[in-house]
């Protein structure tokens, strides 16, 4: 008896969990993108590939043994040697060195495009979450227009109102209709866009119920702090700093083997024909006569002249763009308070101000719908900035890795 | 010699009877208004107007800056006598020049007050003085004569009747209104004087209805009234219950021959008009403008016609948008002179009409006012009702009674 009810609660609270709204929040959607984007798998795979030709690199080279059978009458000269390439054993701290940074900085290309994922999965839920309120608000816009258009039609069945300006009421009511389409699809492709951008199959449909941007802005860090974090965080600028390290090493690597040559040691062992054997050591290296790797060497040099502008020049962007993202973060957040503290309110008084005008017959019903519209087109513009605001953040948050504020909706 | 002295004697008393019976006339009654104070000096009637911002009621719920003299607007009515004397000093207390133009006035040019053309400028702060012999009698005003666009249209102007010199008619209640419109932008306190067309006020002695004293007579008055426009429009006034006939314009008296009855008299601008009627119809008879928008206040002039649309359905859908929304004007307007009862409006803004009447809202504003006939008149008739005799009121007939 006892079992059976207590049966009963489980399938109850399994019941009404499989009926609840499911809320699809960022930290799903980052959690879905990091295991799943088409782009990070790509990173993956390119990462786990490199290593392993890392490792084949490395591999060390086999000795080689050189045998030959001269046959002299029924005799045979013999001749056999053993050898050892040494110059691996000589250069293998250098090459293990640019190995570790080569490695180093592809992990770091690895991290840097999680932090664009997060970035680009960030940006495509805050574009639904914006998509979903500028629809309601775009509903209601046009539910007053078809209103509107409603009474008009009343009116021109009463006589009031000639076709004409029954027509002209009516292209109000269907600009109004398209508005609506329009923010529908935005919101679809704001979902397909998302649900891309996660890795997901595009048979796999889910409820995208993301819940609303969030009203609480975090505090935007100075451009120096922002020029430190660019300095210390961005793994792409790392992944630089540690390909320099590589090809620095490899051009050591390099410098060795232009120095000593093809070093290599062995063992020769020749037996005559009339039977006389000898054994002795044997080394063989390359003169640098003609060939002392200057070109190599220079190559090397070219290489990390590059990587080094290339650095100066991905710092000197970033440093821009993260004064661009401040420079809109401000001009968001301003326009945020300004819109929630001032616009908004000045057309809730102006509603309640043409409400009073109708109750005196000072103004018709259509202004007073009207002056409704005008408030949800100051409320669409509140969304706008919100929606701008928080893709600034996301774009801010990619140019320095990651901000260590708090207020990031997560 | 003695003889000669008590005949001198009698002579002298009978003058000055006669001169004193020349001067009985019966005051003028100008309702919401005020008649100016004079002083004899030196044989000449002395008057003082003084011109100024003032703040005006037009009725109990609107006030609104408005230009006036000596503290209203239309100014105190000047009464005087043929043949009289006088001397008007004007004293400026706005902030611009002005001058008074004394209208239909038979007067030196000199003394016309048309600023720059007859005379300098009155500056602010300045005091003229105007002085002429009044050589004819009948109703005529007094209003600014600088920057007139501006000051005549926030109110600077007056009643200025000259009474005969001798009586020959009896009149038992003599009254004086002007007749006006203005433009206050609803939720505002000062009229706008750039307006020339889509007034939203109009008033009988710058009051809208209730806020229009009632005029109040007994029964078998001789009643004059006295109507006089120096705004932009003219306006038809209509008198219930009566035929009266008009029997002088500021031009002069109108000879009896040439007198028809009438139930309406239109002012025109620049215009006055007297019209006499004996009140021999006890009740309360409205006086009022007969365009139709005139005894209404302030409504808007573009709004969607909604008679006849049903909004069933629709008003809830509104509602979402603005909660307070009210369906009006389906069966026509009436029901807003109830509803504007119970419902705010702009800040400083009257109703577009309704007043408690004896038998329900009176759905009025604006130029409308009551003569109320009385057999008695006391210090209640101004506000009570009339009682009607029995079986004199129109009233509901049963079904049975329609159809026969
Ligand atoms: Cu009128």
């Amino acid at each position: 008896m006892h079992y059976s009810r207590l049966l009963l609660v489980i399938v109850f609270i399994i019941a009404t969990s499989l009926h609840a709204t499911p809320i699809f929040d960022l930290k799903t959607a980052l959690d879905i993108g990091l295991s799943k984007a088409p782009s990070l798998q790509v990173q993956a795979q390119d990462l786990y590939s490199k290593k392993a030709n890392y490792r084949l690199s490395l591999s060390q080279e086999n000795p080689s043994v050189q045998a030959s059978f001269l046959p002299q009458g029924s005799r045979s000269k013999i001749d056999l040697s053993f050898d050892q390439n040494l110059m691996r054993w000589i250069t293998s701290p250098l090459e293990n060195e640019a190995i570790d940074s080569q490695l180093e900085s592809d992990s770091l290309l690895y991290k840097n495009a999680v932090a664009q994922l997060k970035v680009e999965v960030k940006k495509a839920f805050y574009a639904i979450q914006a998509a979903q309120a500028l629809l309601v608000i775009q509903n209601d816009y046009t539910q007053a227009a078809q209103t509107t258009f409603e009474l008009t039609k009343r009116q021109f069945e009463a006589g009031n109102i000639n076709e004409l300006q029954l027509k002209t009421n009516e292209v109000a009511c269907q600009e109004a209709l398209t508005m609506t389409h329009e923010k529908e699809l935005s919101l679809q492709i704001a979902e397909w866009h998302l649900q891309e951008t996660m890795g997901l199959a595009p048979t796999h449909t889910i409820n995208l119920v993301t819940g609303t941007l969030s009203e609480t802005l975090p505090q935007i860090p100075s451009f120096d702090e922002l020029d430190r974090l660019i300095e210390t965080q961005r793994p792409d600028l790392a992944a630089l700093y540690a390909q320099i390290r590589a090809e620095k090493a490899h051009s050591l690597t390099q410098e060795w083997q232009n120095k000593l040559g093809n070093l290599k040691a062995g063992i020769q062992f020749e037996q005559e024909v009339d039977g006389t054997q000898s054994l002795g050591p044997k080394i063989e290296f390359s003169l640098p006569f003609l060939n002392q790797g200057q070109a190599a060497f220079e190559a090397h040099g070219a290489v990390i002249a590059y990587l080094n502008s290339l650095l100066i020049t991905q710092k000197h962007h970033a440093q821009y763009a993260i004064r661009k993202c401040v420079s809109q973060l401000q001009y968001e957040s301003i326009e945020i308070i300004r819109t929630k503290t001032h616009l908004i309110p000045l057309h809730q008084r102006i509603n309640e101000l043409t409400q009073k005008q109708y109750n005196y017959m000072l103004m018709g019903v259509f202004s007073l719908i009207q002056a409704k519209q005008e408030e949800l087109k100051a409320q669409e513009t509140y969304v706008q900035h919100l929606a701008s605001f928080w893709n600034a953040w996301a774009e801010l948050e990619g140019q320095v890795g990651s901000i260590p504020t708090k207020g990031t909706p997560q | 010699m003695k003889h000669l002295a008590l005949v001198t004697l009698l002579g002298f008393f009978l003058y000055t009877s006669l001169s004193v019976q020349a001067q009985h006339y019966t005051p003028v009654t100008v309702p919401n208004g005020h008649t100016l104070e004079w002083r004899w000096v030196k044989g000449v009637k002395e008057f003082h107007l003084t011109v100024e911002e003032i703040e005006h009621e037009f009725a109990p719920g609107m006030k609104a800056k408005c230009w006036g003299y000596n503290g209203s607007t239309p100014g105190p009515v000047i009464e005087a006598i043929e043949g009289d004397r006088i001397r008007i000093l004007v004293t400026n207390k706005l902030k611009e020049p002005t001058a008074v133009h004394w209208h239909g006035i038979l007067l030196p040019n000199g003394m016309d007050g048309v600023e720059g053309l007859t005379q300098k400028a009155i500056q602010p702060g300045e005091t003229f003085s105007y002085e002429f012999t009044l050589k004819q009698h009948g109703t005529f005003m007094y209003h600014s004569h600088g920057d007139d666009m501006v000051q005549i249209g926030l109110g600077a102007k007056g009643f200025f009747i000259v009474h005969p010199k001798v009586q020959t008619k009896k009149i038992d209640k003599d009254f004086a209104i002007f007749v006006d419109e203005w433009y206050v932008t609803p939720g505002t306190f000062r009229p706008d004087p750039n307006k020339m067309t889509d007034f939203n006020i109009f008033t009988f002695n710058s009051k809208v209805f209730p806020g229009t004293d009632p005029l109040v007579v007994k029964t078998g008055d001789k009643v004059r009234i006295r109507f006089a426009d120096a705004g932009q429009e003219s306006h038809p006034i209509h008198l219930h219950g009566y035929n009266f006939k008009i029997v002088a314009t500021d031009g002069g008296d109108i000879p009896v021959s040439a007198q028809w009855p009438e139930t309406t008299v239109v002012i025109f601008p620049g215009q006055t008009r007297d019209i006499e009627f004996i009140a021999n119809a006890p009740g309360d008879w409205p006086l009022h403008c007969h365009r139709r928008h005139h005894p209404m206040n302030a409504m808007g002039h573009d709004n969607p016609n909604m008679i006849g649309v049903s909004q069933e359905g629709l008003d809830e859908k509104i509602q979402k948008l603005a909660p307070d929304y009210m369906a009006m004007g389906e069966n026509g307007m009436a029901d807003m002179a109830e509803m504007s009862q119970h419902m705010t409006g702009p800040d400083n803004t009257l109703p577009m009409m309704g007043a408690d009447g004896p038998f329900g809202q009176i759905g009025m504003g604006g130029m409308f006012t009551l003569l109320k006939v009385r057999d008695s008149v006391d210090a209640s008739s101004k506000t009570s009702w009339y009682h009607h005799p029995k079986g004199t009121v129109a009233s509901p007939v049963s079904d049975h009674e329609s159809s026969l």
